[in-house]
């Protein structure tokens, strides 16, 4: 075993926070548009499509340290969350599943692509949009909640549930008739929205992968991203938080005449901020060696990271808010927003069941020898 | 990161938990009676267990830091007070002497008494009247011809009742050193103290009284080398938490699915499958960490700041985890004399043991860079108004009250 850290981590990270070039995306959806769209091109999403196909070809430690960077240059974790999710849930599906035809756009980020965060969820949560065989394709009806980049991307992959219940995966134009996206204020309001779907109609093509196989074929890629690479942006995002935490700590204007970092609440919050950052970062690094190197391992082992940070982020964000005091920084006030995001999907009613099953044997799964 | 392991390492692990298989045996007794089982130091010895933590050089194994760490983990999951009294001698005393000493020369001896187990060692800090501040400290080296004198006591100490060698911190003249002190010889009075949990371990203190020391065996050394020195003890500590807990865990995953309870195991109950997952996913985190910082000491980085978070999590991970055990088991982790009972007493001395986390929590701050905070008398609120109580007063308004 070895836990050297690659030379080119750092040129990676910092490539990651080059792809944002200190930019922040304004508040219209254009601009929003836009500014995935910079990000996208300027490396996001090419980091883990092979050379051949015009893509970077990294694996996905390196990926995950341009991302982790990334999220660390953006104040907002949901606006890194919607690069993301283009680069990653969308990308890497298309990628997999074979999809030539829009992959080559999506690469170069001249078109970017929208996903419910709940697709990773897979069976464990309903689809929410039905599907009706027509003559030369389908017709689509019903509703996304949790949608990133609805309103402003090209291309949404979703599933639908069809007539036999079985999920088929599709992906289809974003702007087709019949697709209305909702404004609505909550959790990663405004790159995160309902979308509604009232009868699209959309030709056969738009079927990603095998009809009636999207539980099979779609849901380990996006549950496996998940529990990894999708960490990245979390885990860069809590990185900023702890530096910027550090350095308020260091100033003057608490209680008492001292400094905030003279107080021992604040000086163990800090410590505990470190700490749980810390274990989080380990867990995800070794989600990132098994993405690639011993995939099998990643549904526990990748569940374990993920659940660690729900366990957890409360208390780091209560350690921050023990330093910052009444006028928290910008980045506490960004990710307190963006936490709830955490149970939107692989939340800990997910990965509970899933590593308890690992464990036990029970739940449909079996005993994985790397969770004993 | 790259977490395969190699066929050598798996093999090495594989035959030292065949050899303490034994150990393990007895860790029940050990802790009923509350004494280390005398062969139980015999097959420490001769499974190698002593070696693994110094390089081939020094007549160690010569292995990685994470294989190290995987090793402990063997030990003290058999039997965490003879994993404790073991891993003190030659991990955290044996890296006192190489570090501080001169392995290679004049203290060859003592670490070949060390590494073969001819030795035990034991490294005496903490003095009956207070635990890490170091201003009540009193025991001195002061000279005497050729050599030096050490008079004092010092408690509180893993093997002292039954150590042949301590590295002691001590006054020296307006400084402070380690002295590797011989302790079979006249002078030396021990006493042993009853402890919570890890009963099998050797715990309590000695009185020095004027015994001599060698003048090479006296390293003067500044006070802060302690905590640099205390970082290989919070890897071990670390790693007896882990094992406690893997312990625990593992338990609570066998009655989960054993026992039966409304027609089916345990184990089909979602807060059952939740308190495991939980547990796994912390137990993971720390272990990452544990096997990420032996790693990197190994290979001669000061990781003080990252061994002490590792302490901190570790321990309290471990007490966490056995909480939930116990609410698996329910009843039957009341019954006097279960393994559980053991472990549910050793997980806090782990807590407190080889300082606090209150101790630590400070130290991790201050490798953040927020500076030292130095004890102040508590007496902020004064002239603040706040430590007025409210008492009557007349108001000049006249018909406004009631």
């Amino acid at each position: 075993m070895d836990f050297s850290i690659p030379e080119t981590s750092a040129e990676r990270r910092r490539e990651g926070a080059g792809a944002v070039h200190g930019t922040v995306p304004g508040p219209t959806p254009a601009a929003r548009r836009r500014w995935v769209a910079q990000v996208s091109a300027n490396g996001a999403t090419a980091s883990r499509i092979p050379i051949a196909l015009g893509g970077h070809g990294r694996d996905a430690r390196a990926t995950g340290s341009l991302l982790s960077g990334l999220a660390a240059a953006v104040p907002d974790p949901t606006a890194a969350l919607a690069v993301a999710a283009n680069g990653l849930l969308v990308t890497e599906s298309l990628w997999r599943l074979g999809d030539q035809r829009r992959l080559p756009a999506i690469i170069t980020g001249e078109a970017i692509g929208a996903i419910d965060l709940t697709e990773a969820d897979g069976g464990a949560h309903p689809t929410g949009v039905t599907a009706h065989r027509t003559g030369n394709g389908w017709e689509l009806t019903g509703s996304k909640r949790w949608v990133v980049n609805a309103g402003i991307a090209d291309h949404f992959l979703l599933t639908a549930a069809g007539d036999d219940g079985s999920r088929t995966a599709f992906v289809i134009d974003a702007r087709s008739p019949g697709i209305l996206t909702e404004e609505v204020a909550g959790p990663g309001a405004p790159w995160i929205a309902p979308v509604r779907l009232d009868r699209v109609q959309v030709h056969d093509d738009a079927v990603l992968g095998t009809t009636g196989a999207a539980l099979t074929e779609l849901v380990p890629v996006l549950a496996a991203l998940d529990r990894s690479l999708m960490l990245t942006v979390w885990l860069g995002a809590l990185q900023d938080l702890a530096e910027q935490t550090r350095v308020l700590a260091l100033a003057d204007g608490s209680r008492f005449g001292r400094p905030a970092g003279r107080s021992q609440a604040a000086r163990f919050g800090l410590a505990d901020l470190i700490s749980h950052l810390d274990l989080f970062s380990g867990l995800v690094q070794r989600a990132l060696w098994q993405f690639d190197a011993r995939p099998e391992a990643l549904r526990a082992d990748g569940a374990a990271a993920r659940l660690y940070l729900s366990l957890h982020i409360d208390t780091m964000l209560a350690a921050a808010g023990e330093v910052a005091g009444p006028l928290p920084g910008h980045r506490l006030l960004h990710v307190l927003a963006a936490a709830p995001l955490l149970r939107v999907a692989s939340g800990p009613q997910i990965t509970r069941p899933v590593l308890a099953a690992a464990m036990t044997g029970l739940g449909g799964s079996t005993i994985l020898e790397e969770t004993r | 990161m790259n977490l395969r392991s190699d066929a050598v390492g798996e093999a090495l692990l594989a035959g030292l938990e065949n050899d303490l298989l034994p150990v393990a045996a007895r860790a029940a007794e050990a802790d009923r009676t509350a004494a280390l089982p005398g062969e139980n130091w015999d097959e420490i010895r001769e499974s190698g267990y002593l070696r693994l933590f110094h390089p081939a050089a020094l007549g160690g194994a010569g292995i990685d830091g994470v294989l190290q760490a995987r090793a402990m983990e063997v030990l003290a999951r058999a039997c965490g007070g003879t994993y404790w009294s073991a891993t003190m001698s030659t991990l955290l005393a044996g890296k006192l002497v190489t570090a501080y000493g001169d392995p290679a020369g004049k203290h060859r001896h003592l670490i070949d008494g060390v590494l073969s187990g001819e030795r035990k060692a034991c490294f005496a800090v903490v003095e009956p009247t207070s635990g890490s501040d170091p201003g009540t400290y009193r025991t001195r080296v002061r000279r005497s011809g050729a050599g030096y004198l050490i008079s004092g006591t010092k408690a509180k100490i893993t093997n002292a009742p039954d150590a042949d060698l301590a590295v002691i911190l001590a006054r020296l003249d307006e400084g402070w050193c380690f002295a590797f002190v011989d302790l079979r010889q006249p002078g030396v009075s021990r006493f042993t103290t009853p402890t919570l949990g890890l009963k099998a371990m050797p715990w309590g203190g000695f009185t020095l009284d004027d015994v001599p020391v060698e003048a090479q065996d006296v390293v003067p050394v500044p006070y802060t080398e302690f905590a640099r020195g205390m970082a290989w003890g919070w890897l071990f500590i670390s790693v007896s938490s882990i094992a406690t807990a893997e312990n625990a865990l593992a338990a609570a995953v066998r009655h989960a699915t054993v026992h039966e309870s409304w027609g089916r195991p345990l184990a089909h109950l979602e807060t059952v499958g939740s308190q495991l997952a939980d547990s796994r996913a912390e137990i993971d985190a720390v272990r990452l960490l544990a096997w990420e910082t032996s790693w990197h000491r190994t290979q001669g980085r000061d990781v003080t700041g990252r061994v002490a978070t590792l302490k901190i999590t570790a321990t309290e991970t471990a007490v966490r985890v056995l909480n939930r055990a116990v609410q698996i088991h329910g009843a039957q982790a009341l019954v006097s004399g279960s393994d559980l009972e053991r472990w549910y007493r050793d997980a806090p001395m782990n807590v407190i043991g080889g300082f606090a986390s209150n101790r630590l929590r400070e130290l991790v701050a201050e490798q953040a860079g927020v500076g030292h905070v130095p004890y102040e008398p508590f007496d902020w609120l004064q002239g603040t108004g706040l430590e007025l109580d409210l008492v009557a007063t007349a108001s000049p308004l006249v018909g406004v009250s009631r």
